[in-house]
């Protein structure tokens, strides 16, 4: 049996280039058509967010030309000046379609770099010394999932006394750790019954570089998909909570403040929800796609 | 006679169940000279492998704790030492090596970058020189185009190569001991004696002491010096390997070695020993290899025996090895 499971390796070697598993995983993404949709969507997302000022042709924040106290561009429909028209104050939504995606990644990444340090962190200790450190970190994990999201993030901004965007990072990034400490704890602890963390501690490796050099770069692949859908997810909540009047604050262009502001004229002028409304769906559209292609192209059991 | 480079006293290891306490190794004592082979035979469970983890301080604690005994390493005991010095020893001065040669190595890290990993932790190489260093000791195991591997990942290696390859990692930093926990028992038979041959040459041009645990004493026969016979948890008979295989003392040594297949001889059929290995926590009260001894009467029952010197340095747990006569029995099968 065993000797036959080597043979069929030793084929598979030699058809095989010799590659990292990160170049298997990545030969299995650019076969995944979805995923690469995903892809694209999200490098032109980083793009736009890297590029606004360059991209975007006018001030998102303010109109260009108010005359006697008077909107002249207020309310226009798409144009060739103004692809996707302008709002109520006379500003292009375009570039402020462009601006949107700077705050909507930024909370995506921060809010996700947050649970990073905090899910991988607590997961990790919880998983590898288990016992009652263990315990402690689960039943925090426990109480952090059963809070209502909205609830959590009204709590923050009452504490801070007034909303903004730089709160949303916070109540975001602390209700998100969870999911990901679960499953690094997971990953860990079913990691550190492997043998080759048994001969690391054996060529006298310690518990830290063991967790940092072994342990967590084998459960790479399960953390960087959780990521990538929580980024997707920090979009949608930031929207949410910018809509309901609880994250960021006009004028900063996030879509969720545009869809808010252009609820009223949602009958008479539908340009102001289409357009946010439109990215939002893509955005959160491309970088799910991307998760889901992720997820079967870092899963081993996958391979075939 | 040569140095003793590791003396293990007494050892005892117990593991808190649930269900009760199981004496995993109880009581075990034995040397390792200088350049040594010294093999330790049993089947599963029989704690062999728990004393190997013991000496290298890797029980899994809890349930597993070091209760009593001394393991002395040159001039310190280690059950004494702090958690850092220990980290210092291993893979430095006593390394192991495993049984599962593919899932010992770690799937994401190139074999160069682990075989440095210990060189540049004990030795303080920087890279350059831990990769020119992994190359050599690649090249010591018989590994070809070690150039070339030593990029490789472990999944582009077969079962032989990666054990090779735990083999360059185990003595990269030239330890006095090696221990090697079921070398070969994951790897086919012509691959095992290829391994075993080379664990001898390197034992022979580094000078290192080997204790090598197996359950196979085909495997003993051809590379140990000193055997260890253990059965639930105790040294049931220790000797030379030559005696051992001429004269064993002790019921289960004859039994093993009577189980042995071999190819000439008239009669076909194995003699397996009968029954089981019991679970830990029944052991009969007496000798614990009462239940599935041939041999066993109402005294083996009753009480256990002590570890015996027979003849120098040959050692049975027996009640009746001056009654019995297990020589002939195990030549004529």
């Amino acid at each position: 049996m065993k000797a036959q499971v080597e043979e069929e390796q030793e084929i598979k070697q030699i058809s095989e280039e010799a590659h990292s598993p990160w170049h298997e995983a990545w030969k299995r993404l650019k076969k995944n058509k979805l995923a690469m949709i995903g892809l694209g969507i999200t490098t032109v997302l980083l793009i736009v967010a890297i590029f606004a000022p360059i991209i975007a042709p006018y001030n998102p924040r303010y109109a260009p030309v108010i005359e006697d106290g008077k909107v002249e561009l207020s309310l226009q429909g798409p144009s060739w000046a103004h692809p996707f028209g302008t709002d109520k104050l006379g500003r292009d939504i375009f570039s402020r379609v462009v601006y949107g995606a700077r705050i909507s990644l930024m909370v995506g990444l921060i809010t996700q770099g947050i649970a990073l340090v905090l899910g991988i962190t607590l997961g990790a200790i919880a998983g590898y010394y288990g016992g009652l450190i263990d315990e402690a970190v689960s039943y925090l994990i426990q109480v952090f999932l059963a809070f209502p999201f909205i609830l959590f993030a009204i709590a923050i901004m009452a504490v801070f006394s007034e909303p903004g965007v730089d709160k949303v990072f916070l109540a975001l990034g602390l209700i998100s750790w969870p999911p990901l400490a679960r499953i690094v704890r997971g990953q860990v602890m079913s990691i550190k019954e492997e043998e080759y963390i048994e001969a690391a501690q054996s060529l006298g490796a310690s518990d830290f570089r063991i967790i940092v050099k072994h342990v967590i770069p084998n459960s790479l692949a399960p953390i960087i998909v959780t990521v990538t859908l929580g980024v997707a997810g920090a979009i949608l909540a930031e929207a949410g909570l910018s809509f309901l009047g609880l994250g960021t604050q006009p004028p900063r262009p996030s879509w969720g403040v545009m869809l808010k502001t252009g609820q009223e004229y949602i009958r008479s002028y539908p340009y102001m929800i289409w357009f946010p409304g439109l990215a939002i769906m893509i955005a959160v559209m491309g970088i799910n796609l991307l998760g889901d292609g992720l997820r079967d192209a870092l899963d081993p059991k996958m391979k075939d | 006679m040569s140095s003793t480079l590791l003396e293990v006293k007494d050892l005892q290891t117990y593991f808190f169940t649930d269900r009760g306490t199981v004496k995993a190794v109880d009581g075990v004592s034995f040397d390792v000279e200088k350049g040594e082979t010294l093999g330790i035979v049993g089947e599963s469970g029989s704690g062999k492998s728990v004393t190997a983890a013991s000496i290298m301080q890797l029980v899994p604690s809890p349930p597993g704790d070091i209760v009593g005994g001394e393991i002395n390493f040159k001039d310190e005991n280690l059950l004494d030492l702090k958690m850092k010095r220990i980290r210092k020893i291993r893979g430095n001065e006593i390394s192991m090596i495993f049984q599962e040669p593919m899932t010992s190595l770690n799937p994401v890290y190139t074999i160069g970058e682990q075989i440095s990993e210990v060189l540049r932790l004990h030795q303080g190489l920087n890279k350059d020189e831990a990769l020119e260093k992994s190359i050599d000791m690649l090249e010591k195991v018989g590994i070809p185009s070690p150039e070339e591997r030593v990029h490789e990942h472990p999944h582009q290696l077969s079962g032989g190569m990666r054990q090779r390859v735990m083999i360059a990692m185990a003595l990269a930093c030239n330890p006095e001991l090696l221990i090697a926990d079921e070398p070969t028992t994951a790897l086919d038979v012509t691959i095992q004696a290829q391994i075993l041959e080379l664990m001898d040459e390197l034992r022979d041009e580094f000078n290192t002491s080997i204790i090598l645990i197996t359950h196979n004493l085909g495997v003993i026969a051809e590379v140990a010096d000193k055997v260890a016979v253990m059965y639930g948890g105790r040294i049931v008979e220790q000797t030379d390997t030559v005696t051992l295989y001429k004269d064993p003392e002790h019921p289960y040594t004859a039994g093993l070695i009577k189980s042995i297949p071999k190819i000439e001889g008239s009669e076909g059929k194995l003699k397996p020993i009968k029954g089981t290995v019991p679970d830990p926590l029944n052991f009969p009260n007496g000798c614990k290899f009462a239940n599935r001894c041939n041999y066993a009467e109402e005294k083996c029952w009753a009480e256990e025996p002590d570890l015996e010197e027979v003849k120098p340095d040959h050692y049975v747990r027996c009640w009746r090895w001056k009654e019995l006569d297990l020589k002939n029995e195990s030549e004529v099968k």
